[in-house]
């Protein structure tokens, strides 16, 4: 590991990075949509009177949080339920984000003709893909928590204290603190098998997503109720994942090669 | 300092480049010329360790170019076809990321003298995407050299310059060769190539023929030499000089024959000892030499000498 190498890519990728609109503008635009939207919802909801409220039978999320939280109403129950859904987005869209930017990162490149240059330099492989990847990770995982921490302050807010600690609890800031960076991590290395695949973003991002189908399930998953975020989910989701990543860093490594690259892609 | 045997490469059933024999010494230009699809560019990537050979061997700076292609890469500097210059990064920032990944003392310093030199100084701000052809050439000329490698690989270097940036381009070639450096330049013009390359090589699929500009012509064609004299040559005169071993009239425009000769030391003086005893009044004798240009085209065409 060459750390004068990994640190002058990473500030190339950055200056790239920051001057590319359509990026910055997905960096902001994603997180920050999901937690305006989410704001939005939980206003209309505190808008309700809790008195107008009506639990039938089987509606089974709402009473299941009511028994799970003893001491919510049902408003509150709504706010929780809503939070879950945008949190658990959140965490998908943690791993979606550093995918439009590695896919960028590589196939960039070589769209742009930069490619061959940059692997006629002395930068080791293993090198020039962690300090790629880390710069796609960054600043996709910093969005993210500012994201969870305005969704955690606009609960305080507009709902209750006791709402907001709902989302605070364990099991949440867990998958923030651990999930979402390896969440993050496989998007960024699945992009980067695509890339050593594909010579466009577009299809690298398409061929990414269709590797983060397993995450995306769990994601989707736990938005619609049938599975729970508590700190048990989370061990075993970090399990996972910390076995996923490695594999798709071991597959990342060996199909990033100068020579298929430079002279597979047309 | 370059050392190339057997080395060939074969995508497939495709056969990239076969064969090249080669040995570059420290200091030399070493110019390479082929038509397009003849495998320059695969020759400077097998050179430079960016594809592996799947025949033969090659060295560089000492260095295997299959066992230890980062370390060739850390020796040796590349222009290649495309500048390959990042268009959102400033001419500043292109050189400065180069020069951090090998580590070039004084960066400041060499960014600043190389893009003075290359007229570029006045807009090292400006995002690269704003350039012209002709100047994110002369920046990705700059990233070759600024870390002042041992070979320096030169893929078309002047293919999109104006006459005064190609002949800045040129004073540095020959800089790099008097600093020591080898320089191995592609290129399709061939004046350029007889101007500034010690040795040439024509390549197709393998170096069909590697000497000097001068040898080249002399082995490809023989030697010629022009006579002009005072008066056209006579009947007897024209008989004689056929008559000379290794001496043949290949042209004959009144005042003005070209002859060629097999052995230049041997047979001159003796042709124009006979022509004075013969009483013709020679004005000027001097060797005729075909262009490189024909050469390079008969090369192609019957595949050697």
């Amino acid at each position: 590991m060459n750390r004068r190498h990994i640190f002058a890519v990473m500030r190339k990728e950055w200056l790239e990075l920051i001057r590319t609109r359509t990026l910055l503008f997905t960096l902001a635009f994603v997180p920050g949509a999901l937690v305006c939207l989410n704001a939005f919802v939980e206003y209309s909801i505190s808008t309700v009177p809790v008195n107008a409220f009506h639990v039938r039978e089987g509606e089974r999320l709402l009473t299941g949080l009511m028994a799970r939280y003893p001491g919510i109403n049902v408003r509150e129950a709504a706010f929780v339920l809503l939070n879950e859904q945008s949190l658990s987005l959140l965490l998908v869209i943690a791993a979606a984000l550093p995918a439009s930017i590695a896919s960028h990162a590589i196939v960039g490149e070589k769209v742009e003709r930069t490619l061959e240059p940059l692997l006629a330099t002395p930068i080791r492989t293993g090198d020039l893909l962690l300090a790629k990847c880390t710069i796609a990770v960054l600043p996709s995982l910093v969005m993210t928590w500012l994201a969870y921490g305005a969704t955690v302050l606009c609960v305080a807010l507009i709902a209750t204290p006791q709402v907001a600690l709902i989302a605070l609890r364990p099991a949440w800031w867990l998958s923030y603190a651990v999930l979402a960076p390896l969440l993050s991590l496989a998007s960024s290395f699945a992009a980067i098998i695509a890339s050593s695949r594909v010579s466009d973003a577009r299809t690298a991002q398409g061929l990414t997503s269709f590797l983060l189908l397993p995450v995306v399930g769990i994601g989707v998953s736990t938005m619609m109720g049938f599975l729970y975020v508590d700190v048990r989910f989370v061990f075993i989701e970090t399990f996972v994942l910390i076995v996923f990543d490695a594999m798709l860093l071991w597959i990342a490594v060996r199909l990033f090669r100068r020579e298929s690259i430079l002279t597979r892609w047309r | 300092m370059i050392f190339a045997e057997g080395l060939g490469r074969v995508f497939g059933s495709y056969v990239a480049v076969e064969n090249i024999n080669v040995d570059i010494k420290q200091g030399e230009i070493f110019g390479i010329l082929g038509p397009n699809g003849a495998g320059k560019t695969t020759t400077l990537r097998l050179l430079t360790g960016l594809v592996g050979p799947t025949s033969g061997r090659a060295e560089v700076a000492g260095i295997d170019v299959a066992k230890d292609p980062d370390l060739v890469r850390q020796k040796v500097g590349i222009l290649t076809e495309t500048p390959g210059i990042y268009a959102r990064l400033d001419a500043l920032e292109n050189l400065r990321f180069f020069a951090d990944v090998y580590g070039v003392e004084n960066a400041d310093v060499k960014i600043r003298a190389y893009l003075e030199r290359f007229d570029l100084w006045e807009r090292r701000r400006e995002p690269v995407g704003s350039f012209s052809k002709g100047m994110r050439q002369k920046l990705a000329i700059a990233r070759a050299v600024l870390h002042e490698p041992q070979v320096v690989f030169l893929d078309e270097p002047t293919s999109a310059l104006d006459p005064e940036s190609s002949r800045i381009v040129h004073e540095l070639i020959v800089e790099l060769r008097q600093r020591g450096a080898t320089v191995v330049l592609c290129t399709h013009h061939l004046d350029e190539a007889e101007k500034l390359c010690d040795r040439i090589g024509v390549l197709r699929k393998t170096l069909l023929h590697v000497d000097t500009p001068v040898a080249l012509r002399r082995k490809l064609y023989g030697h010629f030499i022009e006579l002009d004299t005072r008066a056209p040559l006579t009947e007897a005169m024209l008989a004689h000089i056929a008559a000379l071993e290794g001496v043949k009239v290949t042209a004959s425009h009144g005042t003005r024959i070209e002859v060629s000769v097999a052995d230049m030391e041997a047979t001159v003086p003796q042709l124009i000892a006979m022509l004075v005893h013969e009483g013709a009044a020679i004005l000027r004798v001097a060797e005729k030499m075909r262009s490189l240009e024909d050469v390079y085209f008969e090369l192609l065409r019957t595949g050697a000498p």
